[in-house]
Formats: structure tokens, sequence, C-alpha cells
């Protein structure tokens, strides 16, 4: 019941960074005034502001942070290993090879993008691995392959944008990882997919939590381990891809929710996906918040706030791990 | 009727060969341990008994069904198997841990109910975790966390039950509890049981049928009273020993004395 009080109150921690995150920016409007659009009332201009500009950006940036922090979650059960993040081990570097490609070379296909991110995801994960997998894998692979799928993939979007750099203006603020400027039409194009894929996500409870035990046993408990493994693969790269389709690389969300989760609520799944999904689109929405007023009028890319941010805390697991 | 049979299996890791041309019967009800030399193939066999491991060749049979053609669902509903090395998140609790023991029989849609607590709650009971059920598996000593793996395996309400040096980490005490409680299930339900033992004393005491291995191959196979002499424990130890037989029921005791690699070092 401790467990259920701390989702009651993460939501309600989720609530009321809405409400900071569309009250703050370039023009604070006042939470009464925003009460007041609630009823129809009000200023038109700020109207605008809230509902053009900021509410989409807003619901974008929980949106794609609780699909990263669900993706992490997953990964880290599959590859049993907690450093496992969409952004470190490549999967994002390859959704973002997958995006360019279409966004840069047939940029009348954008429809396409969500899917070729998802591909690119895939493909990611696969090279990860191949790489990587001897029973699990262990930090230092995981980081190893990551580094170099990062570089071989990033290396890839570099060549490409390179022979297209007529094109790459549009774009720029894509590749580092921002929610900047994001309208409905950019949300349309994922709330069905990460509907969907978090939806998906709950199905994974009881898979993710015997995977956390040894292979042997989880066949043992009656699961097809590796049918499994790859299915909870597919779906972190699913929603890795279709978050970095629209949002670029963002790193670290992954790595940074579920360890907190896990330390304030435990490793069970039926309570760590939940909050993961929660605190995620939490912790993105307040680095974009941040990204946005921290140096106003300029806009940071959310991408490099949690740069920020996870490096560090990456670099602290990493030590516990080796520790251990 | 049995529980087990295996033909001509042949099983190993990628290219290399381990276990060579084993054919056994292990009958519905018997009670049989394994025992040989580090690395002779033990835990191997076993690992082949809960389709850990496939066959390279030959078949396993658990009741009439070819093993390869059943679903790990299938053969994890009438085979549970205790492990010589586990892995765990750590903070789950020892009553947790044994719940996933009932998952085998559930559909993916169904969740805990009446029955599984009270099957789990008889599991604790035998397995003497009362205390402990509600415990951080991290916080069990390597005992203790022994007997909650134990649990796991027999919440799976297991046809056959596979052991794999299940008295590692255990003191005498519970050494002989755990032994103890597996010869009751046996009796008691029919329950067919397959351990991995080291003590030859354990293996002679609690078993009607040993199976030794060697270097894959199996060099004795019978009744503990039959085939356990000196000769044999020499051929497959190197180890010299004095055999006495038990007053009341007659097992054979061994008692080793010198070790032959040793002896021809000094
Ligand atoms: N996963 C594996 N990969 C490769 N070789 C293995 C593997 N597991 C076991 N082996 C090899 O197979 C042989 C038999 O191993 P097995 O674990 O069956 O021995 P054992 O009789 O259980 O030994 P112990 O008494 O030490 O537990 C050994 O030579 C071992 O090196
Ligand atoms: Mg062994």
């Amino acid at each position: 019941m401790k467990k259920a009080l701390i989702i009651l109150i993460s939501i309600l921690l989720f609530i009321i960074t809405v409400f900071f995150a569309v009250s703050m920016g370039s023009v604070n409007i006042p939470l009464k005034e925003i009460f007041n659009f609630l009823f129809d009332k009000g200023d038109v201009i700020n109207k605008s502001i809230i509902f053009d500009i900021r509410l989409p950006r807003v619901l974008i940036a929980a949106l794609v942070g609780s699909n990263l922090a669900v993706a992490g979650a997953l990964l880290q059960s599959v590859m049993k290993n907690p450093l496992a993040d969409p952004g470190i081990i490549g999967v994002s570097s390859g959704a973002s090879l997958g995006a360019i490609t279409i966004m840069l070379i047939i940029p009348q296909y954008t429809y396409l993008v969500p899917l070729f991110a998802f591909l690119g995801g895939v493909f990611a994960t696969f090279l990860i691995f191949i790489l990587a997998w001897k029973d699990g894998i262990k930090p230092i692979r995981i980081i190893l392959s990551g580094v170099a799928i990062n570089a071989m993939l990033g290396g890839a979007t570099s060549l490409i944008s390179v022979l297209n750099s007529d094109r790459i203006q549009g774009i720029l603020m894509w590749v580092n990882g921002s929610i900047s400027g994001r309208s409905w039409n950019d949300l349309n194009m994922i709330l069905v997919y990460s509907i969907i894929g978090l939806i998906l996500s709950f199905f994974c409870i009881r898979t993710s939590n015997i995977l956390l035990l040894s292979d042997e046993k989880a066949v043992n408990l009656g699961i097809n381990v590796n049918r499994t493994r790859v299915l909870i693969s597919l779906l972190g790269a699913f929603l890795a891809g279709i978050s970095t389709s629209i949002v670029g690389i963002i790193g670290f969300v992954g790595l940074v929710v579920p360890h907190i989760s896990r330390l304030v609520i435990g490793s069970d799944y039926k309570y760590l996906l939940p909050l993961s999904m929660i605190g995620g689109a939490t912790m993105l929405l307040l680095a974009d918040t941040f990204a946005r007023i921290v140096a106003k009028p300029i806009e940071l890319p959310v991408g490099t706030i949690m740069a920020v941010i996870g490096g560090p805390f990456f670099l602290y697991l990493l030590r516990k791990g080796e520790k251990r | 009727m049995n529980a087990v049979k295996i033909s001509n299996l042949c099983l190993g890791y990628g290219k290399k060969t381990v276990i060579k041309d084993f054919t056994i019967d292990i009958e519905k009800g018997q009670m049989v341990s394994i025992i040989g030399p580090n690395g002779s193939g033990k835990s191997t066999v076993l690992k082949s008994l809960a389709k850990l491991l496939e066959p390279q060749e030959g078949i396993v049979y658990i009741g009439k069904n070819n093993i390869t053609h059943m679903s790990n669902k299938e053969v994890s509903t009438s085979v549970s198997i205790l492990l010589q090395h586990n892995t765990y998140p750590a903070d789950i609790s020892a009553r947790d841990l044994i719940y996933y023991g009932r998952l085998p029989h559930k559909k993916w849609y169904q969740t805990k109910d009446q029955e599984d607590e009270k099957i789990i709650d008889w599991v604790i009971k035998n397995t003497n975790l009362e205390e402990l059920q509600y415990k951080k598996i991290n916080c069990l000593s390597g005992g203790e966390r022994q007997r909650v793996w134990l649990g796991v395996a027999l919440a799976q309400q297991p046809k056959i039950l596979l052991l794999d040096e299940p008295t590692t980490y255990l003191d005498i005490s519970y050494q002989l509890e755990l032994l103890e409680l597996v010869k009751m299930l046996n009796q008691r339900s029919d329950m067919t049981v397959v351990m991995v033992l080291h003590d030859l004393n354990q293996a002679s005491k609690y078993s009607n049928r040993v199976i030794v291995l060697k270097e894959g191959q199996i060099v004795a196979d019978g009744d503990p009273k039959e085939i356990l002499n000196k000769e044999l424990i020499r051929k497959v130890y190197n180890v010299e020993s004095r055999i006495y037989y038990d007053e009341v029921d007659g097992h054979p005791i061994i008692i080793p004395n010198k070790n032959n690699l040793g002896g021809e070092r000094i």
C-alpha cells in the first residue's frame, strides 16, 4: 500500500509540474489565469501562447520522457544491466540515423520518419546484442559497445548530413535533442504510437521480473527466454525510436529515472514500470522547462541539459557497479 | 512407469561433448543421486532433464513426451530444478520469490489467488522460512537463500524435482532437514527426485539409486548398498577409504582416509 501511495504522490508531482511548465516561459502566465482559460475566460494572446505553443510542447516532453524511461527500464531487464539506456547503448543513435536518412534524402516521405527511426533503433539493439551479449551484458562491455555503436552510427549520420548540407538547417536543432517549436502535428505523429507502446509495456511486467533471475531459472519457470528477450528489446527500441523521431537524441532519461524509481519503490516491475513512466514524464518536462527559462530568451536544447544532469549520475552508477 | 527415459544422450557446450552415449531409465518415485568428481558432467545431465540444454544427440523423455518437443511452460509444470548458481534482484522478499514458482501454472493474465497463497504458505512452513518470509533475499544468509530457492522449486509442485548440490551452504542440521523433507515428499507424493550430491554418505543414506559419473561416462549405477565399495571409490576419486555399514538400515558409510595423488607427491 505504501507503494500505491508513492505512485499517487508521483502523479500529483507530475500534475504540479505540468502547471508549472505551462505557466513559465518567455512570458510568465500566472496560474490563476491558466485556471481562467479552463473556463473559457482570460487574455486571448496568453491563451494562444498556452494552447498553441506551450501545451503541445509540454505534452510532447511528458510523452517522450515516459517513453524513454520505460524503454530504459525494459532494456535494463533484458540486458540484465542497470546501465542500459537507449542513449548510452546507441539505440537513439540508430533511430536518429533512420530518421535523418528520411528527412534529408527523401523529405517528401516525412510520415515514414517514425518507422525508420524504429528500424534504426532495432538495428542498434541488434548490434549491441551481437557485440556485447555473453550470458547477460557486463557493465564494461555494454559501455564499450555503446561507445562503438554510437560512434559508428553517429558517423553515418554526420556523413549523410554533410552530403546534404543544403537541407541541414531545418534539422540542426533536432540533432542535439530539442523539443523547441514542436506543434500539435508533431504530437499527433507520436501520440498513438506512444500510447500503444506504453500499454504494451504493461504486458512485459511479469517477464521483465523473471528475466532478472538467471536465464536457466527463467526457462524453468516456463519463459521462452530468447523470444521474450527479442520482443521486449523490440518494444524498447520502438519506444526510444518514435521518441527520437520527434525530438532527436535525448540521453540519460532512461538511466536516471528507472534508477531513482528503483531506489524509491524497489525492483518489482509491477511498481517500477508505472513509476518510471510518470517519473520520466516529470523529469523531462522539468528539464525542458529549465532549458526554456534558464537563459531567457535563448533556449537551450534539452538534450544538453539531460547530458549535464545525467553524465555525472552515469559515472556514479558505473563506479558503484564496479565496486560490487 | 518411467518418469524419465534417456537414450543415447550426448550433451555438451558448443562443439565440445561432455556426456557421451548416456542411457538410463528412472522410475516414477525413485530417489536418485548422481555422484562423481568435479567436472564429471553431473550438472550437465541434470540441466538436460529440465530442457536447459538441448541434446547434441539422443532423446530425453519426460513421461511419454520427448522433451525437445515440449514447450518450456509444459516442462516447467512437471520438472523443477534447484540450480547450483542463482541470480536475483537484491530487494525481492523470500515470499515473493517463492511465488515465482507458481507462475508456470498460470496463464499470462492470471494473478495470485487463494490457492497460490495456500501452496506458498505450505512451502514456507516446510522450508522453515516462516520467520524470514518477508525479509529481502539480500539480507539472508547463504543457507537461508538456498532454502528459498528450494521453496521456489517446491512451489512449482513438480512431478520430478531436480536438485543440484542442494546441501551446499547449509549447516549439517539444515542439510539433514532438507534431505528429510525431500525424502518425505518423495514418499508421500511419489515425486521423483534426481539430485547431485557431493557427500557420498548422504547419497548412500538418502537415495535408493546412485549413478556414478566419471568424465561423462557412467561408471556404476544401482542400489548404493550394492555398488558403493572401496574399489569404486578408488577408481572414481583416486581415494583410499574404509567402508562400514549402518546398524539400522545397512547403508554403506564411507570414510575416506588417503588421497593417492597427494600420497605420491610426498
Ligand atoms: N556453460 C558451459 N560452457 C562450456 N563448458 C561448460 C559449461 N558448463 C560446464 N562446462 C564443462 O562441462 C564439463 C562438465 O561440467 P558440469 O558442470 O556438468 O560438471 P559437474 O559434474 O557438475 O561439476 P561440479 O561438481 O564442479 O559441479 C566441465 O568440463 C565443464 O568445464
Ligand atoms: Mg555441478
